[in-house]
């Protein structure tokens, strides 16, 4: 273990396969239903019993017609992301605040290790597992694909994990850059719940509220739109939007945890 | 060129005044003890000189260099530092931590192996798995296995049973013969009197006492104390020596501490009557040290 790169990898061994593990025991089980879905009843009759508000919470019903606009609207868009989310948080706040409180920032900056490469060397990693849980994802459609005898769109599968892995990312460096900058456990826990509840509620129910139709363009999950990648491909200036916030993030974490004290 | 400058540093947490225009200098190749009571600001300051926190005003240099939490790693691989309570990497064994902290700096092998054996850490377990004592000896070769210019240490010895503190003391004793700087808190004050050419007393966030250790016991003088009848002691207590001071009574025995030269002292002995007993030792860092916290000792 030369560097934190791979120790912090290595720290995390466990949580990488955990996470990720789950991840492809949901994408399988979701498309797994596939076929009952499909055929079994009627769905636009389930959904017109719903309230328009809450249709937003069942994803694009309407694409369970065909298997790339199942895994599109019910895997990716309402139960991976939300999984990539709360990932995100957890992995950023245990990476920072979770190992300052534990004093181990405090033994890393006794090292010859400056602030900076710390920062970085941890991040790198996480993004790392941000992408393994993202793989995880693809791993998951293709055996539930490979379980149910249908066939995908290759190209899709890819896009998807491309956008979810940069979503994650994303999803990640807001709360680790908040607990870089800040080293405060509170504050980084609430906003990052904010963030990942905050984008569920604004996301979910601004598909189907007239009003939220603004406000929902503050909601993280607005750029990670599968729907949008389904029909058009990778939208590059979410992608752009994505990496702007993360690098944003990145520098105002790396500007405050240079010159900030340790907690512990 | 002073290894460790401090200059007019102060702390404060909220409106607790931590650390107060703390300074001083630590010399290349010195051994010196910072001593004090719980919460008198030593770790503060160590945190300080480390980078890992900033001074509210005043400064730090080490080795020359500004100690800022953004530069202090440029200095870090010169010192090797370790805490009483070090947060060491739970998921690593021991191995594993001195291979990591090792890779950061120049590492020497030989070193590493002297004090490997001197501790007989345990290395093969995952750090959470072993004992505190166990952990401390970790900790201590991870400072001190790339023999660093300057090893800094907070409480090294907390955690270590006797024969391992004589292990360490041993550690720093070779260190210094390399010509190694040693700054080091400690509240076992026999291990600095024997280990520190310095010693700097703390209370309250400040400074307040900062002196050679060997002349410090030579000048806070020797402790008297006469054991006689009750009729004697009376006397004895209003003919105190001229450099008697401290003077404590009790039914049968007067204690006293004596700053001045030993045949004054002796004449004055030899006058005394109906003695029953007579001693008298050298003031240690302990008395010196319950001198000056008095004021802060638990009362029973």
């Amino acid at each position: 273990m030369r560097t934190l790169f791979l120790k912090t990898l290595y720290d995390k061994r466990w949580f990488t396969l955990g996470w990720s593990l789950g991840i492809v025991v949901i994408a399988w089980m979701v498309i797994l239903f596939f076929p009952s879905l499909s055929q079994g009843f009627d769905v636009d009759q389930i959904l017109q019993k719903l309230p328009a508000q809450l249709q937003g919470l069942l994803g694009d019903v309407s694409s369970f017609n065909t298997i790339d606009g199942y895994i599109t609207a019910q895997l990716f868009d309402v139960r991976l992301v939300l999984f990539i989310l709360i990932m995100g948080l957890v992995l950023g706040q245990n990476l920072t605040v979770g190992e300052e409180d534990q004093g181990q920032t405090r033994t890393l900056a006794a090292s010859a290790y400056s602030r900076g490469r710390i920062l970085w060397e941890k991040w790198l990693a996480a993004v790392c597992i941000m992408g393994l849980a993202a793989l995880a994802a693809a791993v998951g459609t293709y055996l539930g694909i490979l379980s149910i005898n249908e066939h995908m769109n290759h190209t899709l599968i890819w896009q998807l994990t491309l956008m979810g892995w940069v979503f994650g990312v994303t999803a990640l460096s807001i709360p680790m850059m908040i607990g870089f900058a800040t080293g405060h456990k509170a504050l980084t826990m609430f906003v990052g719940l904010v963030v990942t509840a905050g984008s569920f509620i604004l996301t979910t129910f601004g598909k189907n509220v007239d009003w939220l139709e603004v406000p929902e363009r503050f909601s993280l999950m607005h750029y990670f739109n599968p729907s949008l990648v389904a029909k058009d491909g990778l939208p590059v200036d979410h992608l752009l939007v994505l990496g702007g916030i993360t690098l944003i993030m990145l520098a105002l974490g790396w500007l405050a945890f240079r010159f900030r004290g340790l907690r512990a | 060129m002073a290894t460790i400058k401090v200059s007019g540093i102060s702390k404060s947490f909220g409106n607790t005044k931590a650390v107060q225009e703390v300074s001083f200098e630590v010399e290349k190749g010195e051994v010196v003890g910072f001593v004090g009571p719980n919460g008198a600001g030593k770790t503060t300051t160590i945190s300080m000189v480390m980078g890992f926190i900033r001074s509210d005003q005043g400064s730090v240099n080490v080795f020359d260099q500004l100690v800022q939490p953004y530069s202090a790693h440029r200095t870090h691989a010169r010192i090797g530092f370790a805490s009483g309570d070090m947060a060491l990497f739970n998921n690593l064994t021991g191995k594993q931590y001195l291979n990591f902290m090792a890779h950061t700096v120049e590492a020497k092998p030989v070193a590493r192996e002297t004090l490997i054996a001197a501790f007989k850490p345990v290395l093969h377990k995952p750090l959470k798995q072993l004992s505190r004592g166990n952990k401390q000896k970790i900790a201590l070769i991870g400072a001190m296995q790339h023999e660093p210019e300057l090893i800094i240490l907070d409480e090294p010895t907390s955690g270590l049973d006797p024969l391992m503190q004589d292990v360490f003391l041993d550690a720093i004793t070779k260190a210094k013969h390399r010509g190694a700087t040693v700054f080091m808190s400690s509240h076992i004050l026999s291990e600095v009197a024997s280990s520190c050419d310095r010693v700097l007393f703390m209370k309250h966030g400040q400074i307040i006492m900062n002196r050679d250790v060997n002349e410090l016991e030579k000048q806070q003088g020797k402790i008297i104390v006469i054991t006689a009848p009750t009729e004697t002691l009376e006397l004895v207590a209003k003919e105190l020596p001229k450099d008697a001071v401290e003077m404590q009574k009790a039914e049968h025995t007067v204690r006293f501490r004596y700053t001045g030269e030993v045949k004054p002292l002796l004449a004055w002995l030899s006058k005394l009557t109906n003695l029953e007993d007579a001693t008298i030792t050298r003031q240690d860092l302990d008395d010196i040290f319950h001198n000056l916290y008095q004021d802060e000792e638990p009362k029973v």
